[in-house]
């Protein structure tokens, strides 16, 4: 993270702390900021997301856009800036260790998509980089009931099982002769692969959106993913539209697909 | 063996795809899933579409060093004869 970074993250800290505290929740175990902003990723216009875990029920009393069965939403915004601050029940944190433990690994009869519902994937992956606002030595202990490698892990299984639908997609749509069709599906395909190499390299977030952001990224830290971010680029620009051209490009896509999916699943064989 | 002798420089079809779970490799074309002992699964991983049947010999014996040539060389041709035999491998088109 650069100086000019670290000075946005403080800025951003301290109005989070500032709406945290017209918010009146004085009575958090702990909170904390995350979000594209907090890992780098975001851009002016991103919203701002604080966590607050709470010792006991989500009040009656406390306004909420959104009631989940386990945690709530207040949509706020100030100076310009849309906050979401989402509120969790530690009973409901400790229910969501528990089922990230109880996740079957390497278990070939389990398809574990949708293990975790969006809301606990989105949780998890945000305690694990988030940024303490209130009571850091409470926020530390509940980022340590999580096991990031596991739960990475579980991304990249997901992100393979989509990788693989997509993939037999396309090779059914290029024997019906659909051509743009499996064009699309394989580079469904090609991003799915991708998710699934980030994941096997710990990244937990899992936003299609900073797909390309993320993979630059990890090629700074490992160099044989810049390459694969190079071509991934190519492929997801540039789709041809003659049937032959596009044969091809359906043929090449899936083998690329093949192979940053076997990367991934190599890096975790040990 | 036949089709090991027609296939100089064996590829891997672009339809195949090999996963990995937890009892271990294997190769998945839409419905049909073959799996792989690790012997197996080194040779596929070696039909690139440039080695030839010499190339791919000398990485699978820096692999298994421990398996004699004559029978090493075998089991490679026994191996791509089956991956062909049941459609694994690219012919152009399909």
């Amino acid at each position: 993270m650069s100086t000019a970074d670290t000075y946005e993250l403080a800025e951003l800290r301290k109005a989070a702390i500032a709406v945290l505290s017209g918010l009146s929740a004085g009575h958090a175990m702990a909170a904390w900021l995350s979000g594209s902003l907090v890992e780098g990723l975001g851009n002016p216009s991103s919203d701002v997301d604080i966590f607050v875990a709470l010792p006991g029920l989500i009040s009656e009393d406390l306004p909420l856009t959104r009631r989940g069965e386990d945690h709530g939403i207040l949509g706020l915004v100030e100076g310009g800036v849309r906050y979401d601050v989402e509120y969790w029940p530690h009973a409901d944190i400790m229910n969501l260790k528990r089922k990230l433990d109880q996740l079957p690994i390497n278990d070939p009869q389990r398809n574990n998509l949708h293990f975790l519902t969006y809301w606990e994937s989105e949780f998890i992956h945000r305690l694990l980089v988030g940024s303490p606002l209130l009571n850091e030595e409470e926020f530390r202990r509940l980022q340590g009931l999580f096991d990031a490698a596991r739960f990475a892990r579980y991304l990249m299984d997901t992100a393979i099982r989509r990788a693989d639908d997509a993939f037999d997609d396309a090779v059914g749509m290029l024997r019906a002769g659909q051509m743009r069709m499996a064009a699309l599906r394989a580079r469904d395909a090609l991003g799915f692969s991708a998710d699934a190499l980030l994941h096997a390299h710990g990244v937990t977030n899992d936003k299609t959106k900073f797909r390309l952001a993320k993979l630059d990224r990890l090629a700074d830290t490992h160099a044989a993913i810049r390459p694969v971010a190079d071509r991934l680029w190519r492929a997801e620009a540039f789709i041809p539209d003659t049937p032959p051209e596009t044969r091809a490009y359906v043929e090449e896509a899936l083998r690329f697909s093949s192979e940053m999916t076997e990367r991934a699943q190599d890096r975790v064989r040990g | 063996m036949i089709a090991w002798i027609q296939i100089g420089v064996p590829a891997r079809a672009y339809f195949v795809r090999k996963r990995w779970d937890g009892g271990g490799a294997h190769l998945v074309h839409l419905t049909e899933i073959v799996r792989l002992d690790a012997f197996a699964e080194a040779v596929w991983d070696q039909l690139d579409g440039r080695s030839d049947l010499d190339a791919i010999g000398d990485r699978i014996a820096t692999i298994f060093p421990a398996i004699e040539a004559e029978l090493r060389d075998a089991l490679i041709a026994h191996h791509i004869a089956a991956f062909a035999q049941r459609g694994l491998l690219d012919t152009g088109g399909r």
